[in-house]
């Protein structure tokens, strides 16, 4: 056998045994059955949810059995059950679109220009040091407290609801975008230089993609905290959304109506939250991150 | 399909805290087309500073770097470069990271993918990511995407220096047939001396401190080369002899 010939069956042995189907049945655990492997993922799906649902049992029995107060704490149930009469009379659906409404157009405004200006701060020295001094001043500057400001200036409509929520999302945004570029490994850029990309290039096939694991950080962030000043700017001078009905079961006294508002809150955040999970896990399929034990 | 490369009173000086210091001294160095020249020193010899010259990544340097008698101005599609390590894009697979440097119609650019896959023997991975692939593998995708655009040079930079002892043998011979295929200017640079000699028809030797020279040491066998030729071994010991790790004396001269 030729030197040659004993390369390429070499190079084909060593393939062998890594072919990536292997691999991954091998991550995997061997082949089980159907059931086998329902046993064995059983505990991954349910675990997560045995806390609450303890946590919900016991006190729809305290409330049922009057052991806690049921006006101050009703019982699930009667929440539930508020909720579902909200639904009906389609007030639920009202307030929800109108907190979504805001909770989106905020986002967008604000997680665009933080993807845009902590961009520009990541890729050049110039901007950084003309913006990047500005911007984290003004990022301690708490954002609730604005909101006697933005009334004051822009009355009680959308507009200073959408500025709040843009406002609290954009700073996670710009500083993880920011993070992000810095965090590319120079090595990877030098191969774009090898191949002689232009700026825009760099940017798109280089900077971003190694960005985008970090860049997701700041949009999950982003939006948690964009939820939370929505909460805050309904709950002052709104006529339609989730805290303005929290709101409302404040003033009249109504604890179901304040919990069935925090319910949807958390369901649609949740909802919201998990949807954004599933791009990151698409976009981010190549990764090779610790994903814990 | 291969170009000449020239150092003419290359040197380079790097900054420091302590001043500057010189890396490599003027040297001169050619590089016949379609030849296989190593470069072999240990650490600090400026071996790799060289290639980095060569490649265009690295333009601070004094007197002249010539490809094909033409000044080097910045890095080029027509000279290929493998790193130590691998560099593939982790969000791109096997296939998109050769693809890389490939401007051509999307019919020619799969031919020509195609075409390295099978080179590399890597055609079953192609939609795998870098994660999935092992170091061999990694860097063989790596030597793949420098050769795409099909460059007149190619620049290896310690490519298999992080690789298990038996990998990097394997990856030798795959070298060699890569070589001879493509018929471009190989430059390689190594510490590695055997790795020198089995592949190279000259070998560069290069001293530290500042970096400079020492030898050529010419390796005139064909290829395929085989690793139990006594005619290699004779050279190996030339090589070994010249940095005082052969022949009596040495532990003395070790101290």
């Amino acid at each position: 056998m030729s030197v040659q010939e004993q390369a390429k069956s070499a190079l084909f042995a060593e393939s062998d045994h890594l072919d990536p189907r292997v691999r991954r049945a091998a991550r995997s655990g061997a082949r089980r059955s159907f059931v086998g492997r329902l046993w064995r993922r059983a505990p991954r799906a349910f675990l997560p949810y045995l806390l609450p649902v303890v946590i919900l049992a016991s006190w729809q029995v305290a409330s049922r059995t009057g052991f806690a107060d049921p006006v101050m704490l009703p019982a699930p149930t009667t929440v539930l059950h508020t909720l579902w009469g909200s639904a009906r009379d389609g007030e639920l659906w009202d307030d929800t679109r109108a907190s979504l409404f805001r909770w989106v157009v905020g986002f967008i405004v604000g997680g665009l220009s933080g993807i845009v200006l902590g961009a520009a701060v990541g890729l050049y020295r110039i901007a950084e040091l003309l913006l990047d001094t500005s911007v984290q001043m003004f990022r301690t500057v708490p954002h609730l407290g604005l909101i006697p400001l933005l009334i004051l200036w822009m009355g009680l409509g959308e507009s200073p609801k959408i500025v709040l929520v843009a406002l609290a999302c954009f700073f996670p945004v710009y500083i993880n975008t920011f993070a992000g570029i810095r965090n590319v490994d120079r090595k990877l850029i030098e191969v774009g230089n090898v191949f002689n990309y232009g700026p825009a290039k760099m940017l798109l096939r280089v900077v971003l993609p190694g960005a985008l694991p970090q860049i997701f950080t700041g949009i999950r962030y982003g939006l948690g905290v964009a939820w939370l000043a929505l909460v805050i700017s309904e709950l002052i001078g709104a006529d339609a959304g989730l805290g303005y009905m929290i709101q409302m079961g404040q003033s009249v006294s109504r604890v179901d109506i304040v919990m069935a508002g925090l319910l949807v809150f958390a369901v649609v955040g949740k909802l919201v939250d998990a949807l954004v999970k599933v791009a990151e896990r698409r976009l981010l399929r190549w990764r090779d991150a610790y994903v814990g034990v | 399909m291969s170009q000449s490369i020239e150092l003419d009173g290359f040197s380079r000086t790097f900054d420091s805290a302590t001043g500057p210091v010189q890396a490599v001294a003027p040297t001169d160095l050619r590089v016949e087309p379609g030849s296989f020249v190593a470069l072999v020193g240990p650490s600090g010899c400026g071996k790799s500073t060289i290639l980095r010259a060569i490649a265009g990544l690295d333009r601070e340097y004094e007197g002249n770097v010539l490809v094909e008698g033409r000044p080097v101005n910045g890095p080029s599609v027509t000279r290929g470069i493998a790193f130590q390590e691998h560099r593939l894009f982790p969000w791109l697979t096997v296939e998109e990271n050769i693809a890389l440097g490939l401007q051509t119609t999307k019919l020619e650019r799969k031919r020509r993918v195609k075409d390295l896959l099978d080179l590399v023997g890597l055609t079953r991975f192609a939609s795998s990511y870098p994660r999935e692939l092992s170091g061999g593998m990694a860097q063989r995708t790596a030597i793949a995407r420098a050769l795409a655009p099909s460059p007149e040079v190619l620049l290896l930079d310690e490519p298999f220096g992080a690789l298990d002892a038996f990998t990097r043998l394997q990856l030798q011979d795959a070298l060699q047939e890569i070589w001879q295929r493509e018929r471009v200017t190989a430059l390689l640079v190594t510490h590695d001396i055997e790795e020198a000699v089995t592949l190279a028809q000259r070998v560069v030797v290069l001293r530290a401190r500042p970096g400079t020279i020492s030898d050529v040491i010419d390796v005139d066998l064909s290829y395929p080369r085989d690793r139990s030729d006594p005619r290699l071994d004779a050279r190996r010991r030339q090589l070994l002899a010249h940095f005082g790790l052969v022949g009596p004396g040495r532990q003395a001269a070790n101290g």
